[in-house]
């Protein structure tokens, strides 16, 4: 009995294992402002368009379990899905004449395990006899909300 | 080995879909200087600094944990203006730039997952009881466990990092 209370214990405490992964949101690639919060304009800018772009990166904790003879293993690894660049980035470097601004950021963390990668880890665990830790994962989701400008509406408008 | 089987049984149920999480909208709306994700600044008077315009003062960073819960779709919103103008201020800079905002996942939430799957766990079971023999204490059980699962928390860590830079010619800030 207290051996199944043992088990159960270590089972539970596999659960509560926990690796902690980075996101972080940069522009050192970018030549243009990308200017946070309010701002004052002593000039006249032009409002093109107001766009949310993400960055969703995806963690899944390996599933691993070995003896002296058995190795099993299940890849996890790490998923990352953006639109920054092509919304955003591309755009800012592409075109002289825009300017990001008005910028504000959302974040979002989730942290759950996945059905699927529980049971591959019991069946694991089961045949090599030892240990296995089990799949959860982690998404983080970067937001990225900001207006786009035209920097030179006045200057081209002076000329015309 | 029941209590093994019956652990395995719950936690197969409890896995399925159970996540903890949290929402958080960074926002700036009080600022008294530019402030720049990028390594450039847009001045008040339509002019661009680029890092030829300016010197770097000092890199800063701080960081802060915030608490929300997605199972109700709660969003906190954090006004970080504050933090920023005083760090302008106190290292005698004129704006910010290449600013950071980095993540991470705490292990918090690990144990707050699990005190989320006992909950659904225990919600099933006191549920599936009040249903076959209703009784005050265990329709008690089924609303307290429902309601540890719809609140339990979860947190974030947030980092802000920059860097405060200074105009090589002044005159550029426009007051």
């Amino acid at each position: 009995m207290s051996r199944d209370i043992a088990i159960s214990l270590l089972f539970c405490a596999s659960m509560i294992g926990c690796k902690t992964y980075d996101a972080t949101l940069t522009y050192y690639d970018v030549n243009k402002p990308m200017q946070l919060g309010n701002f004052v304009s002593e000039v006249e800018l032009d409002t093109l368009s107001t766009i949310s772009a993400f960055l969703i990166v995806e963690q899944e904790e390996d599933t691993y379990s070995e003896n002296s003879t058995t190795s099993i293993s299940y890849t996890g690894g790490e998923y990352v899905s953006s639109t920054i660049d092509s919304a955003i980035v591309y755009k800012l470097n592409k075109h002289p004449s825009l300017f990001f601004g008005n910028t504000s950021i959302d974040l979002e963390i989730k942290h759950g395990v996945k059905l699927g990668a529980m049971i591959f880890g019991m069946i694991a665990g089961s045949i090599t006899g030892s240990e296995s830790e089990i799949g959860s994962y982690t998404i983080k989701t970067l937001t990225q909300n900001g207006t786009f400008y035209d920097i030179n509406t006045k200057g081209q408008n002076d000329e015309n | 080995m029941r209590i093994n089987h019956f652990l395995i049984f719950i936690f197969l149920i409890t896995g399925f879909g159970c996540s903890v999480g949290t929402k958080l909208s960074i926002e700036a709306n009080s600022l008294k200087y530019p402030i720049s994700q990028s390594p450039s600044v847009f001045l008040r008077d339509g002019e661009l600094a680029n890092e030829n315009e300016y010197e770097y003062v000092t890199d800063f960073s701080y960081d802060f944990k915030k608490w929300g819960n997605s199972t109700l779709n709660i969003q906190s919103d954090v006004d970080i203006s504050n933090q920023l103008n005083e760090i302008i201020e106190e290292n005698n800079g004129d704006a910010i730039v290449n600013l950071e905002v980095s993540m991470r996942n705490t292990s918090a939430n690990s144990i707050m997952l699990f005190v989320k799957s006992i909950a659904l766990m225990g919600s099933m079971i006191s549920a599936a009881v009040t249903v076959s023999e209703p009784t005050l204490e265990s329709s008690a059980f089924t609303g307290g466990f429902i309601a540890t699962y719809l609140f339990t928390p979860a947190n974030i860590d947030v980092q802000i990092s920059g860097t405060v830079i200074r105009f090589v010619d002044r005159a550029q800030i426009i007051e």
